[in-house]
């Protein structure tokens, strides 16, 4: 393959906190229109490899190349507006507001008028604002919110919030969606709708999908490519099958099994 | 070479004495991450209640002196108790409010009271502290003596407190982890207040010795050496303690000998300690001798 | 035209009567009490703008009202009192030479607001980008009580803690009302509009919203200039409502009385702000005479326990986040109509 199908590249990335080293000569590149998965037992360093695309840690060693260019220590907001958007493990929305009010926020770095535009208001001002509005409101339909944009995001049911999470995040018109364990806490009967929404998403906005799972069925339905880490060590990858029959991933889990019991 | 000694001498009384404050500033932010801007004036509490304790009631000083420590640090537990407690799970910033308007009320009681009032008031000051020794051709106060000694066996004390008892165990295993420490069954509650209790002790005990040296009581006289000895917590590493001693003497120094060589610059002085700080926060959050910490995505 | 509008521009009319009524002929006491209403008020919104709305925790507005205060001073101080006031040291250049006329009062006070607007860059650039909570707390008090200690010892432009007297009394209600209509207005409209979403939006999670591609510290740095300015005009305000000025005007306590002001009305709330800076005032007057015949410093106690126990029992102020709506009092008018109508019609 040529270096300008790859959306992302991540090159023997490697962060320590203090002496602990959580994520150990991560490399892993990632095409366009892909869907990938992510899976590893709790703690293994699958969020910190996320956090080290956003640009919320800056790795300790190794690069982030996104569309060819080297984004590495990027603080996260230009991350954001290269095309990279992401969700929260612990769903982080901002739950005083209205769930239309947290994909507007989204819109807001792409805003032309100025503060005393805003403040006036100018005509310019009004018309982004409409426009903005309309927007959210589409987005809010495309992931069946529509009924629910004038609620407080706070007071919604947790599987809604994380649509509305979604949302937001899509609202950044990524290229590129970082999904962090978005099944965590729904049993495997809303997991598996919510995969089959991610993947209708990612028809709908033409996107490369990175997900992280903790739980392994969940991932095994829809991503054709799963990568397994375990102690910040990439461990594994290949198709669901071949991760299935993977000693290295069986022992994995079954020592986080075993520990459990 | 005879006031340069001297002056030294004055550095090490100062600074052992903001070395006092400055650990109840970092013991509380160790644990609640809570600035006790209440702190400094539960320090000049300290010296109003000898003033009400041996000029008023006419206790023996050492007696009086004692009293004062114990009161006092009941003040700082009381004050946790009623006025951050319920504060526990609200946000930071609200427990800072409340803290803001503790200080203000401490400082306004003062005003308010018969016994103290708005203006200046003696210190009932023991003859030992204002003896002079002379050795060789060094003349030496009481104070210069007295302070620095009575301060470092204080935190002797601390020392001993924090790192060879059960209660000094459960301080530093909930300043590194709250919840969990909370999980395995330590009373939060209590060491907190021992916490408070601690550092309002000390505290009282720098307000006594401070009166000893600058033999003047007034309602404002806590806030200035509350920000030094806060700054030398900063410099220090906050939540440190051996590094608030350490901080509090590298400024008592470093002011003592800035105001006896550069008089010029005297004026000055707060404008300096504030710089500092500010430059501490900005530059070297975590200090001389903290740990740094970073918030969990 | 939407009802809403109506009633806003009804309610201004009736105020803009009051105000040219009230200036010539209001209760001097009353008229006085309102000044300082509007002054602090002013000073609250700002502060809550930054506080409130955005959740970094600034402990200097005294500092820039201070700056604005200053500035003021020197550029509306007849050249007469300069001369008079500036016994010891002489006054500096440039305000030595000039000083403007009453017509020139609006711009004293926009060059007060701007300079505490540089002050505020020239803090928030280090500060904002660097610190949160309560280090970003007590980095702008620093910032304040060196501008103190700065004022008390450039005796060239303060005159030093000896402070300056004869500013003419140019701030009557005409001034003070309608500067805070104004950034009223402006701060209403911001807190509202996109940028006032990002704003709110780092309050709640900042992560989240720099996530989603906001400059979270440049959002910050917009509401702290915001704050400065309205603190800059109301310190220029209030110096030329005093009559006089020295360094202990604008101490910590200032700030503490703001601070108690936008707890009150409720943090992040403007309308709340506005409503308990009034009451602030009002409350602050009336109590006066306790601290004169009575026991002196007992009003401070009183605001401290106060603080204490809106922060303990009543978190939310007067108005939460919310903002004052004409619906909100027009459900509240036709709740008390029902009621007295079902009482009348059932007795």
């Amino acid at each position: 393959m040529g270096q300008n199908e790859w959306i992302l590249r991540l090159q023997n990335l490697t962060m320590k906190f203090g002496g602990l080293v959580a994520v150990r000569d991560f490399s892993m590149d990632i095409a366009y229109g892909e869907l990938v998965g992510l899976i590893g037992p709790n703690g293994a360093g699958k969020t910190t490899i996320f956090n080290m695309i956003t640009g919320h840690y800056p790795p300790t060693s190794g690069r982030v190349v996104f569309e060819g260019r080297d984004i590495t220590g990027l603080p996260p907001w230009q991350v954001a507006r290269l095309g990279i958007a992401r969700t929260f493990q612990n769903i982080r929305l901002c739950r005083e507001m209205t769930a239309l009010e947290n994909v507007l926020i989204s819109f807001h770095p792409r805003i032309k008028s100025s503060v005393f535009g805003a403040i006036l208001p100018s005509f310019r001002y009004l018309r982004e604002e409409r426009k903005m509005r309309e927007r959210g409101m589409e987005l809010l339909a495309a992931v069946g919110l529509e009924k629910w944009a004038n609620f407080r995001a706070g007071a919604l049911p947790y599987g809604l919030q994380r649509r509305v999470e979604i949302a937001r995040a899509l609202a950044t018109e990524p290229k590129l969606f970082l999904l962090d364990e978005p099944a965590a806490g729904m049993n495997p009967a809303e997991a598996a709708d919510l995969m089959n929404f991610i993947r209708h998403i990612r028809e709908t906005f033409n996107l490369t999908i990175f997900l992280i799972e903790h739980v392994m069925q969940v991932v095994m339905g829809i991503c054709p490519r799963i990568r397994v880490i375990d102690f910040g060590v990439s461990i594994a990858e290949g198709t669901p099958e071949e991760i299935k029959s993977n000693p290295k991933v069986i022992e994995a889990y079954l020592g986080e099994e075993a520990l459990r019991a | 070479m005879a006031t340069y000694l001297q002056q030294v001498l004055n550095g090490v009384t100062l600074g052992s004495l903001y070395a006092l404050i400055a650990i109840g500033y970092t013991m509380v932010y160790g644990i609640l991450r809570l600035i006790n801007f209440a702190h400094g004036d539960v320090f000049m509490w300290a010296g109003y209640w000898v003033f009400f304790l041996v000029a008023l009631f006419r206790l023996p000083w050492w007696i009086g002196a004692l009293c004062a420590v114990v009161i006092t640090a009941l003040m700082g537990v009381t004050i946790e108790r009623v006025a951050y407690r319920p504060l526990r799970e609200a946000p930071r910033i609200s427990l800072l409010i409340t803290a803001i308007g503790v200080s203000f009320l401490l400082e306004n009681l003062i005003i308010v009271l018969p016994w103290a009032g708005g203006r200046q008031k003696p210190y009932p000051t023991p003859a030992l502290m204002t003896q002079i020794y002379t050795v060789g051709n060094v003349r030496i106060q009481g104070v210069t003596i007295w302070v620095p000694l009575i301060a470092a066996a204080c935190l002797l004390g601390l020392i001993f407190l924090v790192y060879r008892t059960k209660v000094g165990r459960a301080m530093r295993a909930i300043a590194t982890d709250i919840e969990t420490t909370a999980l395995m069954g330590a009373d939060i509650n209590r060491v907190i207040s021992y916490t408070f209790l601690v550092g309002s002790a000390l505290a009282a005990v720098g307000g006594i010795l401070w009166g000893c040296r600058y033999p003047r009581l007034q309602w404002d006289l806590g806030i200035m050496p509350g920000w030094r000895a806060f700054t030398a917590a900063v410099i220090g590493g906050i939540g440190n303690i051996v590094g608030a001693m350490l901080g509090g003497f590298l400024l008592g120094l470093a002011e003592i000998l800035i105001v006896a060589f550069l008089p010029g610059l005297s004026g000055f002085r707060d404008a300096f300690i504030f710089a500092i700080l500010i430059f501490f926060l900005l530059f070297k959050p975590t200090g001389i001798l903290g740990k740094p910490m970073k918030e969990k995505v | 035209m939407k009802p809403n509008r109506v009633l806003t521009l009804v309610f201004l009319l009736g105020l803009a009567i009051f105000i040219w009524w009230a200036d010539a002929n209001l209760d001097r006491f009353i008229w006085r009490v309102l000044n300082f209403g509007a002054i602090y008020a002013l000073a609250a919104v700002g502060y809550t703008m930054i506080n409130g709305v955005t959740g970094q925790f600034s402990l200097g507005p005294h500092g820039f009202m201070l700056l604005g205060g200053y500035l003021t001073t020197l550029l509306m101080l007849p050249l007469h009192q300069k001369r008079v006031v500036w016994l010891f040291t002489p006054l500096s250049w440039p305000f030595n030479q000039f000083t403007l006329p009453h017509s020139g009062f609006i711009l004293a006070l926009i060059a007060g607001g701007i300079l505490a607007v540089l002050a505020a860059f020239f803090v928030g650039i280090p500060a904002l980008r660097a610190l949160r909570g309560d280090y970003l707390a007590i980095a702008t008090f620093g910032f304040g009580e060196i501008l103190y200690v700065l004022a008390c010892n450039f005796m060239g432009l303060t005159n030093g803690p000896m402070g300056i007297k004869g500013i003419p009394q140019y701030t009557d209600l005409k001034w003070s009302m309608g500067a805070l209509v104004i950034l009223t207005y402006a701060a209403v409209r911001l807190k509202n509009s996109s940028y006032g979403r990002a704003l709110r939006a780092i309050r709640e999670d900042e992560l989240a919203a720099e996530s989603m591609g906001i400059n979270v510290f440049r959002h910050k740095l917009l509401a702290f200039l915001f704050s400065a300015f309205c603190a800059g005009v109301a310190g220029g305000l209030m110096a030329t409502l005093i009559g006089t000025i020295t360094p202990d005007l604008f101490r910590f306590f200032m700030t503490f009385y703001l601070l108690m002001i936008i707890v009150l009305g409720g943090l992040g709330s403007i309308s709340g702000a506005v409503v308990a800076g009034f009451i602030f005032a009002a409350i602050f007057e009336a109590l006066r005479f306790v601290d004169t015949a009575v026991v002196p410093g007992m009003r401070m106690v009183v605001f401290a326990v106060l603080l204490i126990l809106v922060m303990l029992f009543f978190r939310r102020g007067l108005f939460g986040r919310e903002e004052f709506t004409w619906d909100w009092i027009l459900r509240g008018v036709k709740r008390a109509w029902r009621w007295a109508w079902a009482r009348t019609s059932g007795s």
